[in-house]
């Protein structure tokens, strides 16, 4: 496993966009830790200006360096604050998504027959499945919070990866190394978890990118559209806080740096993630 | 050929009956009132009791499922609870809009996306190259309801070239009027939204146009077709835009979902009175018939572009053969 | 061959390509000259990667993005290409010098039908309707015993031998004085193979194409060529008629080629050359042969032979061309190459 990570930083690390990504990235992890600590003011406290009046929508200045909410909120504060919810809902629902996903995949793929067909059976109905709509619906029925979030977003998410890596685990299987731990008498279980497995972590690395990119912005997209977390500040809802202020037209500095932000950081998943890829996988190695 | 229709037509309709079921169990296995959810609680207690009667929610779940199904079967959605009237005559016109706002910007996304990306490939280890793909991922990486404000913000408030949101200028057509998808109005109102969503949605078949024309310019027969002294234009569109194409056939289903999903989105910017808009007005609302109705409706949307996609794909790939 | 042997079809003279790698310039072809006459078959022969194929693409223009022509002159019916505008290539490309390509599966497109990929070659240079482009396509197909209507058919339709057999009709469309064939049987049984050269020599026959056969198998050659190149590690080592070069080679690589034929009749095992071909971003000082040649004196190490002339129509690059007859009977015993092994096959720096 350090192996396979160690291999990661390598491959990532060679070319100008992968290294681009990975700083990006390490930016947004340490504001998702730190955020809340170095906020220059609380998220959501109202900012007054020296005569005691109450700051609507002030443009950007020293003091309030993105400018201020309709309610006077500090902007910047709130996209230091806004990392957080951002990867914590993206990163597990990565997670949940390559669990289930390389699960499937190695199972489908080794057993093949009735397993297989049955599993690429339900892998299509979920396919079938409409991303945002399914998610809103579960939300709003089951109440809305982070948790509800990554569940209903790992349920449809782990579809694309266990396609992938099932298609994998087929020509590993047809392997010598396989026919020969077969031989030695190892179980289903060892030859699935300790032969094949480590042969699709790279396959399977290159989804958590993809799932994490995908999750970032159908996180912000929930949030846009009002049901996230409302005791949580989220790129998505401050961009939403702007929409049904319907200021948003008025102060641009409200609107522009939450979609800069969650640009930036989604492009930088790509980025490492393409850069990766084109390491791992040979028909992309080419030109 | 025909039996595979028939056994991938299979498969639809039984995808669609297990997302049914999914609503259903979703919708009525909630703590509360299970009722709560079918019937308007503003109802009059006695109407409440009689609509319990006609949807037989006083009878077991497996009953009500059943009965669930056969009113499905024949397109009964229920009634809605913010305006009494059946869930699927509000339905048909929103479906229609969705339609006219994501089917024409999909197909030119994909064909712009296509060039764009053939051409990027063409000219590669450029400056153009590097440029095109720059963009692409950060428009991609971009959510579209935030690339939706901005345009708003730019083209309708700054330059006052589109209006900033509906289907028609509220007030000139009589509602549901047919009259007004023939209007100079209607088009104008598409204008931008059609053209955020294309831009968006080109993002994926160009960044992948490219990276398939890539390991397809290496083929023999693309040297073949050049040393026959073809034309560059011929040997770039005939030959290896034609075989990347394969690829990007095969995740039409993926991208109609996203393009399903993303309508959501880019409607609640644009007012656009779309399925996604009603689902998302209609749970605000606490009016479940009609958001069930819509998410089905909606998902029967994907499914039906993940068979069309599988045919046409099909049809592309000689190589395919239907058993 | 051309009456008055001073106008050849095809002349290349002092060629050399180099291409960029990741450690420097690679010299894939230096020095190469090669002449061939209007209705003549010669044979290029050599391992793989000693350039024949770069060779080939570079004759048809079609060379890959890091790849360069460094000097000569390629002439094709006494006009020069390497100077020539694309255009002007282009409208050569085919109608000029037409090529049989290696491996038969990719290079014909699969999403084509095959048909059409020959009616497109047509219809690229010839002022033709479709209709009449796709009535010589199916006369071209029953030319090389394809039945015409299979032309709708797609490539993966075709067995090995008749996508051949297409490839043939397609080099053939435009009836070019000069068809240029890279291994062009490499992937078929040796019953097929036979018959595609035969029906390629009818057809040699009846159209009067040059043909310049590039291949790794000497059998091939001495069936179909009378007269032979023989590369090395992007060199010419030794040119001449092919029944001459065959009975008394006049290089030792070419020695070395000739052992390992299996022998009719002879219960002696094949004999290998041991080694491989030279680094080509770093080549050797000397003869570029030296490090895998039982006969290397210091000399060859330290010094390139010239191409010399050695008998009417015969060349070779050797120091010791004129020791050959003495040292023939060495080559043939298996423990002269069998010395080479073992040892380390670095040229000492000279």
């Amino acid at each position: 496993m350090a192996a396979i990570i160690l291999d990661f930083f390598r491959a990532v690390w060679r070319g100008p966009f992968g290294p681009t990504g990975l700083v990006i990235l390490a930016i947004c992890v340490a504001l998702a830790v730190l955020g809340p600590a170095i906020a220059p003011y609380d998220p959501v406290a109202r900012n007054y200006d020296a005569a005691g009046k109450l700051l609507r929508l002030a443009p950007p200045s020293w003091q309030h360096w993105l400018g201020t909410t309709l309610l006077g909120r500090d902007v910047f504060s709130q996209i230091l604050v806004g990392a957080r919810p951002a990867l914590l809902v993206g990163g597990l629902t990565a997670l949940g998504t390559v669990l289930i996903g390389v699960n499937i995949g190695l199972i489908s793929g080794y057993f093949g027959g009735r397993i297989d067909s049955f599993l690429m059976r339900l892998t299509d109905m979920f396919l079938g499945l409409p991303f945002l709509p399914f998610i809103i619906i579960v939300l709003s029925l089951t109440g809305r919070s982070l948790t509800t979030m990554v569940i209903a977003m790992t349920l449809v998410m782990w579809r694309s990866t266990a396609r992938v890596v099932r298609a994998q685990v087929l020509s590993l299987r047809e392997m010598p190394f396989v026919a020969a731990a077969r031989i030695t008498g190892a179980s289903d279980f060892a030859i699935i978890y300790r032969e094949i497995a480590p042969n699709i972590m790279p396959i399977a690395l290159v989804s958590v990118a993809f799932a994490l990119a995908w999750a970032i912005i159908t996180e912000a997209s929930i949030g846009f559209l009002g049901f996230g977390d409302p005791s949580v500040v989220s790129w998505g809802s401050i961009v939403y806080d702007a929409y049904a202020s319907q200021m948003m037209y008025r102060a641009p500095w409200w609107v522009v740096p939450p979609g800069i932000a969650i640009m930036l950081l989604v492009s930088a998943v790509y980025f490492v993630g393409r850069a990766y890829e084109q390491v791992v996988n040979p028909r992309l190695r080419m030109g | 050929m025909a039996s595979y229709l028939v056994r991938r037509l299979g498969h639809m309709v039984l995808t669609l009956f297990a997302m049914a079921t999914l609503m259903f169990f979703l919708f009525r296995l909630l703590p509360g009132d299970p009722t709560a959810t079918v019937i308007s609680p503003s109802l009059y207690p006695k109407a409440q009791e009689a609509m319990r009667q006609q949807f037989g929610l006083d009878r077991p779940l497996f009953e009500q499922y059943l009965l669930y199904l056969r009113n499905l079967c024949v397109l009964d959605f229920g009634f809605s609870f913010q305006t009494n009237r059946p869930v699927f005559e509000m339905i048909q016109g929103r479906l229609l809009n969705t339609l006219l706002l994501i089917l024409p910007s999909m197909l030119a996304a994909y064909l712009i996306g296509a060039v764009i990306g053939a051409m990027a490939a063409w000219k590669r280890g450029g400056g153009a190259e590097v440029s095109v793909v720059l963009t692409a991922t950060a428009l991609q990486s971009a959510p579209l309801f935030w690339l939706s404000m901005l345009a708003i913000l730019l083209f309708s408030i700054k330059l006052d070239l589109f209006p900033i949101g509906h289907i028609v200028t509220p007030g000139l057509f009589p509602e549901q009027d047919w009259r007004m998808y023939l209007s100079l109005d209607f088009l104008h109102h598409l204008a931008l939204p059609f053209l955020v969503n294309t831009l968006y949605q080109l993002c994926f078949p160009l960044l992948l146009m490219r990276s398939t024309m890539l390991s397809t310019i290496g083929e023999d027969y693309i040297e073949l077709a050049r040393m026959k002294g073809l034309s560059e234009r011929r040997v770039l569109f005939r030959h290896a835009a034609r075989n990347a194409l394969l690829p990007l056939a095969t995740t039409l289903p993926m991208i109609l979902g996203w393009a399903v999903a993303g309508s959501v989105v880019i409607e609640t910017v644009f007012s656009w009175p779309g399925l996604g808009l009603l689902m998302i007005e209609a749970i605000s609302r606490a009016d479940y018939p009609v958001a069930q109705a819509a998410f089905l409706l909606i998902a029967l949307l994907t499914v039906l572009g993940t068979f069309v996609a599988d045919l046409l794909y099909g049809l592309l790939d000689p190589r395919i053969v239907y058993d | 061959m051309d009456a008055s042997g001073s106008h050849s079809l095809l002349s290349i003279s002092g060629l050399s390509a180099s291409y960029s790698t990741q450690r420097g310039r690679a010299s894939a072809l230096s020095e190469i000259d090669l002449d061939l006459g209007k209705g003549e078959n010669l044979g290029l022969i050599g391992e793989s990667g000693c350039g024949k194929s770069t060779l080939l693409k570079t004759v048809m223009g079609v060379m890959p993005g890091n790849a360069r022509i460094d000097a000569g002159s390629i002439a094709f019916q006494g006009r020069d290409l390497v100077s020539a505008t694309a255009e002007q290539r282009r409208a050569v490309r085919w109608a000029g010098i037409s090529m049989v390509t290696q491996s038969a599966l990719n290079a014909l497109n699969p999403v084509l039908s095959v048909g059409d990929q020959i009616a497109e070659a047509i219809l690229a240079h010839r002022d033709v309707s479709r209709a009449e482009a796709w009535r010589r396509t199916q006369a071209l197909l029953a030319m090389v015993g394809v039945a015409p209507e299979r032309a709708r058919d797609f490539p993966h339709q075709f067995s090995g031998g008749m996508r051949q057999r297409a490839i043939i009709a397609m080099a053939l469309a435009l009836e070019p004085p000069l068809v240029l064939a890279d291994e062009p049987t490499t992937a078929l049984d040796v019953v097929v193979q036979d018959q595609i050269f035969r029906s390629l020599r009818e057809l040699q026959q009846r159209l009067g194409f040059s043909l310049l056969l590039v291949t790794h198998d000497l059998a091939l050659v001495i069936e179909n060529c009378e007269r032979v190149a023989v590369m090395y590690a992007g060199m010419i080592v030794e040119t001449g008629p092919t029944r001459d070069v065959i009975r008394r080679p006049a290089h030792p690589y070419t020695l070395g080629l000739k052992n390992a034929l299996p022998r009719l009749g002879s219960r002696e095992e094949p004999i290998a050359i041991p080694g491989g071909p030279p680094d080509l971003v770093d080549p050797p000082a000397g003869c570029r042969f030296a490090a895998r040649c039982p006969f290397a004196l210091l000399r060859c190490h330290a010094e390139p032979p010239p191409l010399t002339s050695i008998d009417v129509g015969r060349q070779a690059r050797c120091h010791r061309a004129a020791e050959i007859d003495t040292l023939a009977p060495l080559a043939a015993l298996p423990r002269t190459w069998d010395a080479l092994r073992g040892q380390s096959l670095d040229a000492p720096s000279a």
